[in-house]
């Protein structure tokens, strides 16, 4: 009996030294087969379900980086037509705007204009929606009655000075340059005043370093030049679809359509 | 005839003698289970040494079976002591009684954590209590008990002086005053690389992998060369030791932030919204097997964690002391006009896995090849169509041949390939923008030749390649670093009382020269209570790669530049030791000076009409400090875990440039019992920061002066502690269940640094709880056996 027990417990412990090599070997080939379709998914399947993007995308970086610290991209949004397409200041100069009505909205970096206040002799002007909802709005009769139009102003809105431009301010007023230094590591690049839409300077917030350009995903209205018609604009993102890994954008993608009369 | 009948006699006289014997034998033949106390499960694999003498000389040894059963014949004696040992269990000794043919045993478990062995103090394995550097044992068990989810947490919650915090570039490790830099951490006493200002990818280390975490402070450079200035954190994998050993576990936490809601495909940041949500949940596996002469250990882990803002609510205020700026007449408080926006803590999701392999062919020769693979992805919270994903793998093997039983000699390689790249979240390419490769063929030899000496003298080549683009250009360019190193030990225990380590590490490079660092500690134990520790050492730190070579422009705003002329920074490093323990009560006091001289900093400095960041061998610095640890069994079911820490850090020219507090404490109170078939933990522990000051280089308008000059604001961040409490319930030590509730007290910070590049915060999202089950697998197949 007692041999039978041994024998018993023998064969037992075969079967399971057998079970458990077995189960060994399934079990590591089991997570190599794991890792290796959870490294597939996290490295090469990455899932790339997004839609294209359907909106409009800048057509250059405009801004501090160009050189120039007012370097304003125009858009006629009546015509479609734009200013300043491949350059700075080239169709219209810093100043000449003013007198214009042939331009509805603006943009240099992530601040915009519209055609009013000090900005432009014409109508323009924003109001905010509010957060998301852009396809809800289609017609001018949804805009609220009450809107206050907020228009241009020239005391409210910085810009990021160019190297250039801060350079030759330090040489017209004769000040120091290892004192003035146009980058500080605690304070960011210089920066002025310009005249610019104080309203739409919320549609993106910039924080940094690391930069981070927050849209604020709000839709807003901007009435025309002529102040006859009615553009909802919706900034989405600092990068456009196609920019290159490491690319420091600027080519700002967003949303823009005309309301319904 | 005669003959015959004399032949058959003593065969006859033979047979008899053998039976006598035989059944002598049988009777000595002896039957023990080792059950553990309280659950009463067997204890599998223990070690079982006997011997026919108190002394235990000239012992036999033998293991358990998976029923905890081991059978074995008393010596000729017919005295039989006992000594039974096994991992995380207080050690049994006894005697066995004439005529007891079964005797069950009851193992105690190891609470008071003073039967560890532990390697890193002096390369070569000895219990805690006997090493003459003091080391401090973290058990990985007891950490996962403890309801921690990953290391970054369990460190900092159990080690005192210990802190993580988030900084501009991610994780910033900090201990005794010292930053990453001079922390060295070790998987299985080997180097990884991959590393940001010191800090690697903590997210690499398995907590479920984890036999034990040792770790020495101080300068530990003779034997593990550069970068061990401050402290070795050294990560001792499991290794099975049972003939199978499975266990499989998931966490679920909840989430920390919800940024969005209702995402679509039409989203433009469709991949960055779903990324930035994703569960707090990990899953893993261990397992490993023994047969025979094969030892195999397997783990793999994969977890995901979900990314949150922290929000400042009050503006930025930055004080510029007339201490730290002796031109101003006063302090200057400046506030800014604008908000602080929210700091994103990155979301990440990773698998790794690790392989070891051991053959032991002969009781002279042992060998392993191991390897193990990483990949990650960090889901940052920035907006830029891009994400992180870097990827490890390491790779090694090691052989040890007994020549002689006083003489061994050790080979191994070890190596670490580590990538870091940029995904495009709306197209499927990504970009290769960091490399970097470590290899490291090391020679040790062991002799005990010389009674009471166990000598250990070794020789390692170390091999960094790194590949970026910040070198030239922005191109991707390749710098390297040779060294070779020598180093020798000898652990002298004079007598039960007296223990002496001297050691020396000589390095050669062709870009530093030679150094030499020697170490000397010292250990006297008057008694099994008390133990007196001194300890001098000399570290060093070799610049590494990017202090050398870096030359980034950051688009034209400031430069990052390496220097190629740094040297080496060394430090000396004293200190004095007292430790008292008993079953109950353990007590360690250290008090220590370290002492740096061409300490390494960057410093931000302007000409070519910009600021650039420059690294020198700038400064002495001096830390002194002390540390408390203690752990008391209070009862039988319930222990205190407590340690202080201080540390105070010279300052230069009225400057503190370091961004430790000088206060750390850590708590914990842990509760436990243990029935037939089931138990039940319960833990509740508690970090503290004191409160931190220091300063950042700035820029201040001067008003008397009509000019900005180079300054100093005071950064203050508060003091804080976090609570974390968990229970955790095993059943029929099948299934073991955890629910805990970490920050229970929900913390959250208010002030998330000063200036615009000082975040200095621990990475909380406020309280949030988490379910754990952990399956046994192995004693599920035992039962089911059964």
């Amino acid at each position: 009996m007692k041999k039978t027990n041994v024998m018993n417990s023998k064969i037992k412990s075969n079967r399971l030294i057998h079970i458990f090599r077995y189960l060994h070997g399934r079990m590591v080939l089991t997570a190599v087969c794991g890792i290796i379709s959870v490294s597939l998914l996290i490295t090469g399947c990455v899932d790339y379900g997004a839609e294209e993007f359907t909106g409009k995308i800048l057509p250059r970086v405009s801004g501090y980086t160009t050189g120039v610290t007012n370097d304003w991209l125009y858009f006629n949004l009546r015509t479609g037509e734009v200013f300043n397409r491949t350059m700075p200041n080239r169709d219209i100069s810093e100043g000449d705007q003013k007198e214009r009505t042939d331009w509805d909205l603006a943009f240099c970096g992530y601040r915009l204009r519209t055609n009013s206040g000090t900005s432009g002799i014409g109508q323009g002007g924003a109001i905010d929606l509010g957060y998301g909802t852009y396809d809800k709005w289609t017609s001018v009769s949804q805009l609220p009655a009450n809107a206050e139009w907020i228009v241009d102003t020239d005391t409210d809105v910085y810009v990021t000075m160019s190297q250039n431009d801060w350079n030759k301010y330090l040489i017209e007023h004769n000040l120091d340059f290892k004192d003035n230094p146009w980058f500080d590591p605690n304070n960011g690049p210089q920066k002025t005043l310009t005249s610019a839409n104080r309203l739409l300077a919320n549609s993106m917030e910039f924080s940094g370093p690391p930069p981070v350009y927050l849209p604020s995903f709000h839709t807003y209205v901007v009435r025309s030049a002529d102040g006859g018609r009615y553009f909802k604009l919706q900034i989405i993102s600092w990068y456009n679809t196609n920019t290159e890994i490491g690319d420091t954008g600027g080519q700002i993608s967003y949303y823009c359509d005309e309301l319904q009369p | 005839m005669i003959i015959k009948i004399e032949t058959g006699r003593k065969i006859f006289s033979l047979f008899l003698l053998l039976f006598v014997c035989l059944n002598v034998m049988a009777d000595r033949t002896v039957r023990l289970t080792i059950l553990e106390k309280g659950t009463r499960q067997p204890v599998i694999a223990a070690n079982v040494e006997y011997a026919g003498n108190e002394k235990m000389e000239k012992s036999s040894f033998t293991v358990t079976d998976i029923n905890g059963i081991v059978t074995f014949t008393i010596p000729q004696t017919g005295v039989c002591h006992y000594r039974i040992s096994s991992m995380g269990f207080v050690p049994l000794t006894g005697i066995i009684d004439r005529g007891t043919k079964e005797l069950t045993l009851y193992l105690d478990q190891d609470v008071m954590g003073l039967n560890e062995i532990v390697v890193t103090g002096s390369r070569t394995a000895r219990p805690m209590k006997l090493s003459p550097v003091a080391t401090q044992v973290l058990s990985g068990q007891s950490l996962v008990n403890a309801g921690y989810g990953n290391l970054q947490q369990a460190l900092q919650q159990e080690t005192p002086g210990l802190n993580i915090q988030k900084v501009g570039f991610g994780n910033e490790i900090s201990m005794q005053g010292l930053d990453a830099r001079h922390v060295l951490f070790l998987m299985d006493g080997e180097r990884m690389t991959g590393d940001m200002a010191g800090n690697l990818d903590y997210e690499r280390f398995n907590l479920h992998a984890l036999d034990r975490i040792e770790i020495v402070k101080g300068a530990s450079s003779t034997l593990y060369g550069s970068r061990a200035a401050g402290a070795v954190i050294n990560l001792i994998t499991k290794k099975a030791t049972k003939p199978l050993r499975v266990e499989a576990g998931v966490r679920y936490g909840q989430m920390n932030e919800r940024n969005y809601k209702d995402i679509s495909k039409k989203d433009f940041q469709y991949m960055f919204e779903k990324n930035v949500d994703r569960p707090n949940l990990q899953s893993w596996v261990s397992a490993g097997a023994r047969s025979g002469k094969f030892t195999s250990q397997t783990d793999v882990w994969y977890s995901v964690s979900d990314g949150f803002y922290l929000y400042q609510e009050e503006n930025d205020r930055k004080v510029y002391t007339k201490e730290a700026n002796p031109f101003l007449d006063e302090d200057i408080i400046i506030r800014s006009y604008m908000p602080r926006p929210p700091m994103g803590i990155e979301g990440s999701e990773h698998v790794s896995a690790s392989q070891k392999l051991y053959w032991d062919p002969s009781d002279r020769l042992t060998m392993q090849v191991y390897g193990s693979l990483f990949f990650m992805n960090t889901y940052d919270m920035i907006q830029d169509l891009v994400f992180s994903q870097s990827r490890d793998f390491t790779g090694g093997a090691k052989a040890t041949y007994k020549i002689k039983d006083w003489f061994s000699v050790t080979a191994g390689l070890h190596t670490d390939f580590y990538d870091r790249f940029k995904r495009h979240e709306r197209r499927d390419e990504r970009q290769k923008v960091y490399k970097s490769r470590i290899l490291q063929p090391r020679l040790t030899i062991t002799s005990h030749y010389f009674e009471g000496h166990d000598l250990i003298f070794g020789v390692e080549h170390f091999t960094d390649d790194l590949t970026s683009d910040r070198f030239v250009n922005r191109e991707m360019t390749t710098r390297s670093l040779k060294e070779t190193e020598y180093f020798l030990q000898d652990e002298w225990t004079i007598n039960p009382r007296w223990m002496i380590s001297t050691g020396v590490r000589t390095n050669f490079s062709r870009v530093f020269g030679f150094m030499g660092m020697p170490k000397i500690a010292a250990k006297y134990s008057p008694d099994e209570q008390w133990s007196f520790r001194a300890n001098y050492s000399m570290g060093y730190r070799s610049p590494s790669i990017k202090e050398l070579f870096f030359n980034w422009d950051h688009l034209g705003m400031f430069q990052i530049k390496g220097n190629e002329y740094l040297q080496p920074e060394k430090n000396n490093y004293i200190s004095l030791g007292s430790e008292y323990s008993n079953d109950r009560l353990f007590l360690s006091g250290t008090l220590y000076g370290n002492y740096f001289r061409d300490k390494i900093e960057g410093v931000w400095r302007i000409y070519d009409m910009q600021y650039n960041f420059e690294y020198m061998n700038l400064s002495r610095q001096r830390l002194l400090g002390g540390e408390v640890l203690a752990r008391w069994r209070m009862f039988d079911f319930m222990t205190l875990n407590a340690t202080y820490s201080y540390v105070d850090v010279s300052k230069r020219d009225g400057v503190q440039i370091s961004t430790s507090s000088p206060h750390a404490a850590t708590a914990g109170l842990e509760y436990r019992l243990r029935k037939p078939r089931y138990r039940l933990t319960g833990n509740f522990n508690m970090s503290f920061m004191g409160e931190k000051t220091f300063d950042v280089q700035d820029r201040v308008y001067v008003e008397s002066e009509g000019r900005t000059r180079d300054a100093y604001f005071r950064c203050e961040l508060p003091a804080y502690a976090l609570f974390n409490a968990s229970v955790s319930q095993t059943f029929n030590n099948m299934v073991k269940v955890t629910l805990g509730v970490d920050n229970i007290f929900n913390y959250q910070p208010k002030t998330l640094g000063s200036g615009v590049t000082m975040f200095n915060i621990p990475a909380t999202a406020g309280a949030r709880a988490h379910l754990q089950v952990e399956l046994m697998i192995e004693e599920m197949i035992r039962v089911f056996k059964k």
